[in-house]
């Protein structure tokens, strides 16, 4: 939280300096000197290198090896959206070592941002191994969709899939299938999709969108299932549903921050489309 | 491990306090330059004020510029903490350092004490405008339009600023600020002129790394009607600090990643060849017109140490963001901040026995 307002006052700083918006020329000047009373430490940005100094410091000197795990992690966090992997990846490796509780956080990161699909395999296993009969939440995920993400990114999509249906089951179960989160049931439609299990695929793309009707990465690999399911007007239908949704709709699904795996892209689509013709 | 720590300890302490004493009053009187504003460790961006503290203990706080508005407040210290209107900081955040006022806080700003070399601005200006002025690393071409060119003699890369004299109280201020995008942005460190004659010019401030006296050479003279034209990549806000400058999303036009992927696919040539595995990481800036610039390529094996690939590979690669990657959107602010940004970038590529496997922001 503390780290969160810093970075926030800090990025408020930086506008406010750039954009040059005060109304007395001097206003920023004295909006810095009101502020300096309150915030009586040097402080920099995420990935700043007097962060990255902070926390070593407290890395140092903290001796409860959880909390500086959490540090580690922190630090590690700034450093992989500066992309300075390497320093990422040490502080992460050591996080882990001290706390194996952060091996899940550690794998999310490896596939996501690194795309390291071993790497964040061997992690996530040995998170999911700590609770083994219960599909942990890491972030806003769960550790069996993040499992077979990572199948999925070596090829092996017969795992893929079985860690997907254990997530997708489960939350069913427990919440209604209308529940899902999509991109779960897209993910697993995908993966159905390279095992030619096109009816399978339909199936997990038509419940998505019933879950996330404005989801144009679901529309497209819908098309992708109708096509080799041989109903190809349906299939332009679905491709121009992807391409209305990719237009009207907010683009998070692609590299906002980070890429959503199955993403749809402009090319992919109108490729498609044109195949079709 | 308890020694390690008190150390680290007594070293972060000496670090962020530096060897400083807090201020008098008497001390404090005077007009004092601003000379930069800490941002992060050995990162500064200019401060271009000035605050001049009067012994009625008024204090009058400016911008280094012509004809804009004042604010004059009051001021007081007493056992070593300073107020300023009605802020009042305490002893620790006000400390002198030689002829540097440190005003100590979450992004530190320095002043530097005036001393004042008295000159005729009309005079100086009359011998300086129509002249291109050179350090053995900067040239400065200063356009009777108002218009300077500053070539960095190293690069080749020529930006174009706005150029102004500034007095304060018997002494001139070269300011120079904003950019190919808008003529108020940006100010750059501001240079109190100490000395001039035909041939050379002194000043004292802000250069490259240091504060200090620098001295440029008459090397040319600018024709009537000659303009300057910027080459080189150019940042839309001089002062950018890329570890701030990350949050805003530049796009690639069409269809993002998308785009770029099929790009790669078309330019890169793969080579099967073990051993040449991890990734490949280029940061560079896209500028406010949506031009990429600054590129920075590190490479890592697959344990994410540091390595070197076959230039074949990388070579191909630096060509293709440099070259074939080159639609993209210019970084706008978040909600309703619509403000275009430089932004900060990341292209990453991962590879297995030499072909590209991923390519992710």
């Amino acid at each position: 939280m503390q780290s969160f307002i810093r970075i926030t006052l800090f990025l408020a700083f930086f506008l406010s300096f750039f954009k040059n918006q005060a109304q007395n020329p001097t206003d920023w000047l004295f909006w810095q000197f009101s502020n300096m009373v309150k915030y009586q430490q040097p402080s920099s940005g995420e990935s700043s290198q007097r962060n990255y100094r902070d926390y070593g410091f407290q890395i140092v000197m903290t001796k409860d090896s959880s909390k500086r795990s959490d540090v580690l992690t922190y630090r590690a966090l700034g450093e992989l959206k500066y992309g300075n992997y390497d320093r990422a990846f040490a502080d992460y490796e050591a996080a882990v070592k001290l706390n194996p509780k952060l091996a899940g956080e550690v794998g999310w990161r490896y596939l996501f941002l690194l795309r390291d699909y071993a790497r964040a395999l061997t992690y996530l296993q040995a998170f999911d191994e700590l609770t083994p009969n219960f599909d942990d939440p890491i972030d806003d995920y769960s550790v069996n969709y993040l499992k077979g993400r990572a199948y999925a990114g070596l090829g092996d999509h017969e795992n893929a899939l079985k860690a997907y249906s254990l997530t997708i089951s489960q939350r069913a179960a427990r919440l209604g299938i209308e529940w899902v989160d999509y991109r779960y049931l897209v993910a697993r439609g995908v993966s159905y999709l390279v095992q030619k299990q096109a009816v399978e695929g339909l199936a997990d793309f038509d419940m998505a969108l019933k879950n996330y009707p404005k989801s144009s990465m679901a529309y497209y690999h819908r098309g992708r299932a109708l096509e080799q399911l041989g109903r190809f007007e349906e299939a332009k239908t679905a491709y121009r549903d992807a391409r209305f949704f990719l237009l009207t709709t907010n683009a998070f699904e692609r590299d906002y921050y980070y890429e959503q795996p199955d993403a749809a892209y402009d090319e992919d689509i109108d490729e498609a489309i044109q195949r079709l013709r | 491990m308890v020694i390690i720590r008190v150390l680290t300890a007594i070293l972060w302490l000496h670090a962020i306090t530096g060897y400083t004493q807090s201020i008098t009053p008497a001390q404090l009187v005077g007009t004092w330059i601003g000379e930069s504003v800490e941002v992060d460790l050995n990162t500064v961006v200019p401060l271009p004020y000035r605050l001049t503290f009067r012994p009625d203990s008024s204090v009058q706080m400016a911008v280094m510029a012509n004809r804009l508005a004042t604010r004059t407040v009051r001021w007081q210290s007493k056992d070593r903490a300073v107020q300023i209107d009605t802020i009042k900081f305490n002893p620790a955040q006000w400390t002198l350092k030689g002829n540097q006022l440190i005003v100590n806080g979450w992004a530190p700003l320095r002043f530097r004490k005036l001393t004042n070399v008295s000159l005729d601005s009309a005079a100086v200006l009359k011998r300086i405008v129509g002249h291109t002025w050179s350090t053995d690393s900067l040239s400065y071409s200063l356009f009777e339009d108002g218009s300077v060119c500053l070539k960095n003699e190293k690069t080749g890369n020529t930006a174009l600023h706005f150029w102004h004299l500034v007095p304060v109280e018997e002494s001139l201020f070269l300011i120079i600020k904003g950019s190919q995008e808008a003529e108020d942005r940006n100010t750059h460190y501001p240079v109190q002129i100490t000395k001039i004659n035909s041939n050379t010019l002194t000043m004292q401030g802000w250069k490259g790394e240091h504060w200090g006296d620098f001295t440029l050479v008459r090397t040319g003279d600018l024709k009537p009607n000659q303009r300057c034209v910027p080459s080189g990549f150019q940042l839309c806000n001089t002062f950018l600090v890329p570890t701030e400058a990350k949050y805003m999303y530049a796009e690639y036009k069409r269809g993002r990643l998308g785009a770029i992927r099929r790009i790669v696919a078309r330019e890169f040539q793969p080579m099967a060849e073990a051993k040449q595995s991890g990734l490949v990481r280029f940061r560079f800036v896209v500028n406010c017109e949506g031009k990429a610039g600054m590129f920075e390529m590190m490479t890592l094996d697959e344990n994410y140490e540091r390595c070197q690939f076959d230039p074949r590979i990388t070579d191909q690669l630096r060509r293709i963001c440099q070259e074939k990657i080159t639609d993209w959107e210019p970084g706008k602010g978040t909600g309703t901040d619509k403000t275009i940004y430089d932004t900060s970038c990341l292209l990453t590529f991962r590879l297995k026995d030499g072909q590209i496997t991923e390519i992710f922001p």
